[in-house]
């Protein structure tokens, strides 16, 4: 908001020169968007319109869509999904990130050309997007971020009305009001003093005005849903994400356990670039390039390994630990299965990590198998798509 | 050694006591003495030269050994000691962690608190301003944003000639003030959205049709899109399984 002064000034300078061969055609109607955003360079691309030949339209029809949709609402990534009459599950993937660059027309077009998506808000031309994270690489800058640890970040309230508008984007209207959506939440954190409760009202209220009716699902209950049929929705499922990791212990459908710890992805990107001396953007980057946990080259990629390694084994001392204190443990007649979903288990070797360290404590349950969700990414969402469409259809 | 065996003791156990009427009745006139730092300092040479007579007499292999295991039993005993060290200063450390979390929260609250009593305050102010005076105070609404702007573009305008240095001042410090009071109403909209919202309120921030008054391409530029593994039999299953417990 402090830019609003350079730019109104700027805008103002702009206009005493260009009014002298300024048409009547541009006189501006204000409201408060407009006052905030007020600048000649926005007058001027108002005239410009972009044509269908250099922008890539979406064009997904709504008629042979099955009701009911499912919202993975992630600190990384936002995924929806929705199934068609054919029975395929279909996504739209956004990363949950963005970063203002300044505003001018060669960027507007050159944006809208690449295929990039924009927000101009408060005369700053916001990228949003995987766009957004290149940006930030390529200047060394970190991405802005809606969400921090799982939930909606204190630091980003601006942020909002651009969440609500991605959310448009994936979702789209509802096919019939009220039609059932529901959205993946993070389960009460066990290792940190936050609760769930503004997060969840916020991103319910938000759902509510798009025209869906709303139902919240706490992410490791997601995974068991779209990953753990074959056992009778019984076992463990984690989610992985970037803000955090969620468990939930399921007993044929039923979570009798389910929390979160506070450490996810964007801890590791955080202590890598910590120890690089670099963004943790870039160091998110250099997460996401491929890496083999099992077999690190280089003393970056050995920095990735470290820093998994320890996340890993302290998501399983907390597990075993919440375990042992658990009154409401199931006592599982057969060995259970353990599934891994989220962006941060899509990395080279994280499953046989995972078992080295799951090996090294003595854990209280008998685990069968350990294994990664069939579509780490969309795991939370197909989770949530089943729970709508079993209330939908 | 003297720590495994205590030695004072010992002899303590073993001696026996008897009075000097006695001893002297004996015919016994002197008596030699011993004391117990002369006796542990015996025991100590004894044992160092049995030692070290049993050294020379050990294989060079057997005194390798044994030079080996006491290694290893010493770097144990560090391992362990400094294993004890770390859990301590991880505990520490934890500690330290949870300490600074709660000072972030509380600055946080109190932070919030000077904010909403600032905001209250405002208000008041505001309100004893526009009801006494009816001249704009503070916070500026939309149509008097409106009405500034207009006046400073038709000013702009009707300004044929080129501005003085003054002038083009007086307009910069105009657009400052206002841009001082747009940000400050939008702070605290931010703000009042920190406290737990109402449903209704929740509606009524999001239902803001945003998209139509901001420029953005977002439906102009196709979305990441993918197809991933149906889930028709997880569906089957769960109707399944939730019938079963019906």
């Amino acid at each position: 908001m402090g830019d609003f002064a350079d730019y109104a000034r700027k805008d103002f300078e702009n206009k005493k020169v260009v009014d002298g061969v300024n048409n009547e055609e541009n006189d501006v109607q204000f409201n408060v968007e407009d006052a905030k955003a007020f600048d000649a360079e926005n007058a001027a691309a108002a005239s410009t319109p972009v044509t269908e030949a250099n922008a890539p339209v979406v064009a997904t029809s709504s008629a042979s869509v099955t009701l009911g949709r499912g919202l993975d609402v992630g600190t990384a990534n936002l995924v929806s999904s929705f199934q068609d009459n054919g029975g395929n599950v279909n996504l739209k993937i956004q990363r949950n990130a963005f970063i203002d660059i300044d505003c001018d027309d060669y960027t507007r077009n050159m944006l809208t050309r690449l295929g990039v998506q924009y927000v101009v808000v408060n005369g700053r031309m916001v990228v949003v997007g995987d766009p957004a994270f290149e940006l930030a690489n390529i200047f060394n800058r970190n991405t802005r971020r809606p969400m921090k640890e799982g939930m909606i970040s204190p630091d980003e309230a601006d942020a909002l009305p651009i969440e609500k508008m991605l959310l448009e984007t994936l979702l789209e209207k509802p096919q019939q009001p009220g039609e059932i959506c529901y959205y993946s939440v993070p389960a009460e954190p066990i290792d940190a003093d936050m609760n769930v409760v503004y997060h969840q009202g916020v991103f319910g209220g938000l759902l509510k005005g798009l025209g869906y009716e709303p139902k919240p699902l706490v992410e490791g209950h997601a995974v068991v849903f779209s990953e753990l049929a074959e056992d009778d929705f019984t076992g463990i499922g984690i989610s992985c994400g970037g803000g955090m990791f969620n468990v939930c212990v399921s007993y044929k459908s039923i979570p009798a356990l389910s929390f979160s710890t506070s450490r996810g992805g964007d801890w590791i990107d955080r202590n890598v670039a910590n120890v690089l001396g670099i963004s943790a953007s870039r160091a998110c980057g250099l997460k996401e390039k491929g890496i083999d946990l099992t077999n690190p080259q280089g003393r970056e990629e050995e920095a990735v390994e470290i820093y998994y390694r320890n996340l890993i084994a302290y998501t399983l001392k907390n597990i075993k630990e919440r375990f042992e204190s658990s009154s409401s443990m199931p006592n599982f007649p057969d060995p259970i299965s353990i599934v891994c979903a989220g962006g941060t288990s899509m990395i080279g070797g994280f499953t046989e990590v995972f078992q080295q360290e799951f090996e090294k404590i003595q854990f209280p349950l008998a685990v069968k198998e350990i294994r990664l969700a069939e579509d780490p990414l969309y795991s939370v969402s197909k989770g949530c798509l089943v729970a709508a469409l079993s209330e939908s259809v | 050694m003297s720590s495994a065996f205590d030695v004072p003791k010992a002899v303590d156990k073993r001696v026996s006591t008897m009075a000097v009427d006695d001893l002297a009745k004996r015919g016994m006139r002197t008596v030699k003495v011993l004391d117990k730092a002369a006796i542990m300092s015996l025991i100590d040479e004894a044992v160092e030269m049995v030692v070290a007579d049993r050294m020379k007499e050990l294989e060079v292999g057997d005194r390798d050994r044994l030079r080996e295991e006491a290694k290893t039993q010493f770097k144990k005993l560090v391992q362990e000691r400094n294993s004890r060290q770390k859990e301590k200063q991880d505990a520490y450390e934890e500690r330290i962690e949870h300490l600074r979390a709660q000072a972030v929260s509380l600055e946080e609250k109190l932070l919030q608190a000077e904010r909403e009593k600032e905001e209250a305050f405002q208000h008041s102010q505001q309100q004893v301003v526009t009801e006494s005076v009816a001249v704009p105070a503070g916070g500026l609404d939309a149509d008097q944003i409106k009405d500034v702007v207009r006046a400073a573009v038709a000013e702009a305008k009707s300004d044929s000639a080129p501005a003085s240095e003054n002038q083009m001042d007086d307009l910069k410090a105009s657009i400052d003030a206002l841009a001082s009071k747009v940000t400050h109403s939008h702070g605290s909209k931010v703000n009042q959205s920190v406290e737990a919202p109402s449903e209704e309120a929740l509606i009524e921030l999001f239902s803001k049709e945003v998209g139509e008054d901001v420029e953005n391409n977002l439906d102009q530029v196709e979305v990441k899109n993918a197809k991933a593994g149906g889930v028709s039999a997880n569906l089957a299953k769960l109707k399944n399984l939730q019938k079963e417990t019906e």
